[in-house]
């Protein structure tokens, strides 16, 4: 058996930290490694651990009607001003970005109220907007207002307004970040503490999971898409195992809907069923490949007069694969809902382009 | 043996000069887009009309395969000699320079081998309608 995408070699290999690109981006340690050396291994005690989530928990249930911040206009001379010795620090950036004030007009400024009741401009957006030589200081700024945020809100907000937005990080940084973060203040959502073992899988699979932007909509091995963050470890495993070994199925980029069959599988508990598993892996291979599924499912929802439906999409699969021959009970598959099972046996009956994938099957046994 | 049922069908169009790919629908539109593609080049002599034909037409196992082949030859494979539109934007068309020979589109149809197609016409002329 082959482990992982021979495509990748030692000098694009994002996962291997020889590798060239990655040692130019000073990434030295895997993801594994990372991994190994987070909270777990760094002794913090349990009733330690227990306290730092009930903190963390209560000032997320602070926020204002659940909603971080409020729209407000605030007068320019109420914004806090940088103290002569901070102004003198940034002077140098200050200027130059004076001539870069056209692009300053119109955004938002974001403002973290403090305990003093003082309207902090945020970090990185003072020089041109609160203390600008340009502006009337009874000049109305649009603000975003944050108030009663936990600690290091602005910290967080720094990282995520200045970095994120003008360095280019992806999401595969933001993970990487995590990593490091969730060393030292444990998020108290046990799916942020799997993510660095999910991470974990794509690396051991070779597979990747990147930023999402139309560049990376069609990458083998690879999705844009975080809703697989929520998939259980097990069923990735599986999933990622499957895919990462098949010579066609890693050319594909993979989709919600793949890991919405493999959920599946592993709600009717055939997540180790090799019938099941190759009778996905045919299916979808005919129809050109996992990015093109959706797109197929939805036709036949269409010709039912019904609309795409992530729920039905996997169902569909399996209705489609037992007619194809597949040893499937669909009593598992739809939890003994008999309408259910009504319902997706007449839709593929009825459906032409269902239909022509039920006798591809059997003209491929012929 | 498998059959091929798709309603769509790709076609390979010669002009004389270069190639375009592209696909109908259905099957029975195919002399008619034939007619339209025909008036659009607008060839200015009689022997240049003569040398318009569909260099070849494939039909598929299901309508899928004809869309995933004509997808991955215009945005994967051929992308980079299609042809750009006479406007400032410059978009792509679905014509090729004259770099791409009908060999070079036939081999990147062979290529795509998760789609079951097969040749249904070569050199292939509908007769003209007014």
């Amino acid at each position: 058996m082959t482990i992982g995408n021979p495509a990748f070699t030692s000098k694009n290999n994002p996962f291997d930290p020889k590798a060239e690109i990655n040692v130019e981006l000073g990434i030295h340690e895997t993801f594994l490694e990372l991994a190994e050396q987070s909270i777990h291994m760094i002794g913090i005690s349990d009733a330690q651990l227990k306290v730092l989530r009930a903190e963390y928990k209560k000032s997320k249930k602070n926020f204002l009607n659940g909603y971080p911040y409020t729209v407000e206009f605030i007068k320019r001379s109420d914004l806090s001003r940088k103290r002569p010795h901070q102004r003198a620090a940034v002077i140098e950036a200050q200027e130059k970005m004076l001539y870069n004030w056209n692009h300053n007009l119109n955004t938002p400024v974001y403002v973290n109220v403090d305990k003093e009741g003082n309207n902090n401009v945020m970090e990185g957006q003072q020089h041109t907007t609160v203390d600008s030589i340009l502006g009337d200081p009874d000049d109305m700024i649009y603000c975003i207002v944050y108030r009663d945020m936990p600690d290091h809100f602005e910290e967080e907000f720094f990282l995520n307004f200045n970095c994120d937005a003008r360095t280019g990080i992806t999401d595969y940084d933001h993970i990487r970040m995590m990593i490091f973060i969730e060393r030292k203040t444990p998020t108290g959502n046990s799916h942020y503490e799997e993510l660095e073992k999910k991470q974990g899988l794509f690396e051991q699979f070779n597979c990747r999971y990147l930023e999402n932007k139309n560049n990376n909509n069609d990458i083998a091995c690879a999705t844009s898409h975080s809703s697989i963050w929520k998939v259980k470890h097990n069923t990735l495993k599986e999933m990622l195992k499957f895919i990462s070994n098949d010579d066609k199925l890693r050319k594909n980029p993979m989709i919600q809907v793949t890991w919405g069959f493999w959920e599946l599988m592993a709600e009717c508990g055939w997540l180790r069923n090799e019938d099941v598993q190759n009778g996905w892996r045919d299916l979808v291979l005919d129809m050109t490949g996992q990015q093109h599924v959706k797109s197929e499912l939805t036709q036949m929802l269409k010709e039912n007069e019904r609309n795409w439906s992530p729920i039905k999409g996997p169902k569909l699969l399996m209705q489609i694969m037992k007619e194809r021959g597949v040893e499937i009970d669909m009593d598992i598959v739809c939890n003994d809902n008999g309408s259910l099972m009504r319902e997706l046996e007449l839709e593929v009956k009825t459906s032409e382009t269902a239909q022509n994938y039920v006798k591809m099957a059997q003209d491929d046994e012929v | 043996m498998m059959k091929y049922k798709s309603n769509y069908l790709l076609y390979v169009l010669d002009t004389g000069e270069n190639f375009k790919v592209g696909i109908v629908e259905n099957r029975a539109n195919l002399n008619k887009r034939f007619n339209s593609l025909y008036k659009q080049l607008a060839k200015p002599t009689e022997e240049a009309r003569a040398k318009i034909k569909f260099a070849r037409v494939y039909e598929g196992a299901v309508d899928r395969h004809i869309k995933t082949c004509e997808e991955n030859l215009l945005k994967k494979e051929l992308f980079e000699h299609r042809l750009p539109q006479a406007n400032p934007k410059g978009q792509p068309t679905e014509y090729f320079d004259s770099h791409i020979t009908l060999d070079m589109i036939v081999e990147a149809i062979d290529k795509q081998d998760l789609c079951k197609l097969n040749l249904l016409y070569t050199d292939y002329i509908p007769e003209y309608e007014n």
